[in-house]
This record gives C-alpha cells, sequence and structure tokens, in this order.
C-alpha cells in the first residue's frame, strides 16, 4: 500500500502579500522618518532615475569614450573628480572620485569595490568637473585616511547615507567630509548623488569641460 | 508543469521581494543582516517543502495504487527530482539571465561594458549583506565580492537541489 503523504505548509501567497505589506511599511517609514512631502520630495535620486527612463535614458556611469578635455594640472589631494555622460540615468554627473595624488583618485565602483582609479579615466566621460571642498590641509588629510581605510569594501549603486559596510561613489567621499562637519549633500536627500556634491556651496569649481547643462 | 512554474514564479517573487526588503532594511544598518537571514530561512524552509511535495498529478495520486496508472515508484521519484531541479532553475532564471548576458559582453566587448552587472548586482541584493563582510581580497583585480555575484545563482540552485533531496520523503508501493 502507498504511505499517504504528510501534510506540508506549503510556500505560499500569503507569505508573498505579507512580504510585500512589510516592503510598503518599511518604505513609508523611511519616507516619514525623512519629513517626506510631495513638495520637498527628498526622494529625488528615485524621481530623476524614473523621469531619465521614460526618456528612454538607461546609461550608467561608465565612461562613453567620447572624452573631454579637463585641465588635470591643478588637482590637489582631496579635490573631488566628476564625471558624466549624456543619457545617464541618475543626473548629469555619474561618477565621483576623491583625489588621492600622484594622479590617483579614490573611488566605489561596482567591479572593485573601494579603489583607485587614474584621474585621467575622468576625461573619457562626456563632461567633467574638479571641485575642491571648503576644507583645511587637516580635514582632507583625515578625509583622504578614512577613505583609505574602507578600502576594498563592497560597491552598491543605491546605498543609504547610515553605515559603512555598503558604499556608493559618492557615499565614500560624503560621509568623511560629514564627519568633519562638512556636509557635501546639497539635495538633503536620504542617498547621496554626484550631482548633489557638485551642487553644493562647499565647493568651489575649480575646472570643467564637456557639456555641461 | 503548471506546479513547476508556479513554485518557479514564487521563488521569482520572493527574490524580488526579498531584495526590495534588504534594501530597505539598510536604512537601519544591522536590520539588513537579520533580512538576508530571514532570506535563507525562507529558501531553506521552500527547499525543504519541494522534497516533501507530492509533484505527481492530482488526479492520479488521489488513486492508492499508482501502477494502474502504469507510474512505476522510479519513474515517481525521477519525476519529483526532476521537477524540483526545475523549479530550482526557474526561481534564479533572472540572475542566470543577467549572468549570461554579462559574460557574453565580457567576452565580446571586455569586463565592464555593460549594465548586466549591475542588473545581477540588484537580483543579489539579498545577498549583499553577506557579501559586505566578506574580506577585500580581489582576484586578477576584481574584487572577491563582486566575482561571488557571478557563483551566487548557480551555488543558490546547488544548494536548494541538495537540500530538497536531502529532505526527500520515499514513497513505497
Amino acid at each position: 500500500m502507498r504511505q499517504p503523504l504528510p501534510k506540508i505548509r506549503k510556500p505560499g501567497l500569503n507569505l508573498l502579500l505579507a512580504l510585500l505589506v512589510v516592503d510598503v511599511l518599511l518604505a513609508l517609514l523611511i519616507l516619514g522618518l525623512n519629513g517626506y512631502n510631495r513638495h520637498s520630495a527628498p526622494t529625488m535620486v528615485v524621481g530623476q532615475g524614473i523621469k531619465a527612463i521614460s526618456q528612454g535614458h538607461t546609461g550608467s556611469g561608465t565612461p562613453s569614450g567620447r572624452g573631454n578635455q579637463l585641465a588635470l594640472e591643478n588637482l590637489m589631494p582631496g579635490d573631488i573628480l566628476l564625471g558624466g555622460n549624456r543619457g545617464s540615468t541618475y543626473g548629469g554627473f555619474t561618477h565621483a572620485a576623491l583625489y588621492a595624488g600622484e594622479g590617483q583618485a579614490w573611488q566605489g565602483w561596482l567591479t572593485l569595490g573601494i579603489s583607485k582609479v587614474d584621474a585621467v579615466k575622468f576625461r573619457d566621460y562626456d563632461r567633467a568637473c574638479i571641485l575642491r571642498v571648503a576644507a583645511t590641509p587637516d580635514q582632507r588629510e583625515t578625509v583622504l585616511r578614512e577613505v583609505e581605510s574602507h578600502q576594498g569594501q563592497l560597491f552598491f549603486p543605491l546605498p543609504f547615507k547610515s553605515g559603512e559596510r555598503i558604499w556608493n561613489c559618492s557615499k565614500i567621499i560624503w560621509l568623511p567630509f560629514f564627519k568633519l562637519g562638512l556636509d557635501l549633500d546639497s539635495f538633503q536627500d536620504i542617498w547621496v548623488t554626484p550631482d548633489s556634491i557638485y551642487r553644493s556651496s562647499l565647493v568651489e569649481i575649480i575646472a570643467e569641460d564637456g557639456e555641461i547643462w | 508543469m503548471v506546479m513547476i512554474f508556479r513554485y518557479g514564479g514564487w521563488l521569482i517573487a520572493f527574490n524580488l521581494l526579498f531584495a526590495i526588503l534588504v534594501w530597505l532594511t539598510m536604512y537601519f544598518p544591522g536590520l539588513d543582516l537579520l533580512a538576508s537571514l530571514a532570506f535563507v530561512f525562507i529558501l531553506v524552509w521552500f527547499s525543504r517543502c519541494l522534497g516533501r511535495m507530492n509533484f505527481i498529478p492530482e488526479e492520479i495520486s488521489k488513486e492508492n495504487d499508482i501502477s494502474d496508472h502504469l507510474l512505476t515508484a522510479e519513474k515517481s521519484d525521477c519525476q519529483r527530482s526532476l521537477s524540483i531541479i526545475a523549479i530550482s532553475i526557474i526561481g534564479q532564471s533572472p540572475g542566470l539571465v543577467a549572468e549570461g548576458l554579462a559574460i557574453w559582453n565580457w567576452i565580446h566587448f571586455g569586463p565592464f561594458t555593460s549594465n548586466y552587472d549591475f542588473v545581477l548586482q540588484m537580483w543579489h541584493t539579498p545577498w549583499v549583506p553577506f557579501l559586505s563582510l566578506l574580506p577585500s581580497w580581489t582576484l586578477e583585480g576584481f574584487a572577491v565580492s563582486f566575482l561571488s555575484l557571478y557563483l551566487l545563482s548557480p551555488v543558490i540552485i546547488l544548494f536548494m537541489v541538495i537540500l530538497a533531496f536531502a529532505c526527500q520523503t520515499r514513497k513505497g508501493l
């Protein structure tokens, strides 16, 4: 005789719905904690992304290879390099790095995590610029040391500002300056983007080239 | 067949909803690790359920004597095993497709020339908190945490299949 199969609780729709409800509640909690209302819109990044995608722009932070003639001669350690391509999803600038000296800059990059890149790579973008933060030489040194201490850590495209395990190119620059009392996030969003740093009142544009919108 | 696609679809839905959950919990550092652990728990539970599930069509399984329908015990076991493998593969199909497209682009246009690496990381968001705990090792110039993304889908499939087989209930005739 065949034995009857034991009764088991199968994974089902109820669990999926419960998970969906938890997702929505958590999203609302985060928006609520950040004082969300449809006028102040702290989720500018998402809005920007949706707008860009609806216009058919799905580009990432990868250099296009069209290039620019950014003057790199005046770079100082602690300066910020920004690069961006036409049709990028999340803003005019899509990548940021912190100049470390000797032609190299710290960046957050998917394949490498927190790593060094040749500053000259920023000439591969459609547009690029150099920003100088209103910070003392000691503060710049402190920021560079802090970024170096995170070398090799994980890159994720849209990390929240909180936490020190998961980074993107902008957060790894923003957080060390923020710890010194210099908040470079001009959008005051729950994420940091290169555009937000570009528009900060704490930075001065040293050089830029390409199609700056 | 319908059952295979239904459970495979549920696995995809679980992965997507957990990707959102884990991403949102990153706002509260530490909670993301708990959310990832919950995802692992769900995968284990799902695999155990698969191992104990009856994949024989309902009209046949309602009968007491399977041999009447020319289905031997070996055939039904084989059918169950294939169903478990198929469900696990369908459940990771978005990851496998993104992986395939990323590798195709690497081969034809060089490393990191497409957005499929990003898609792959998005799909594996439930594992990102664990990956962030990996040491900062590199292999051929690439971060181990990044290269792990390419291993995750096959490893998850293998993990689910082995666990489901281990939990299989033997049916005697």
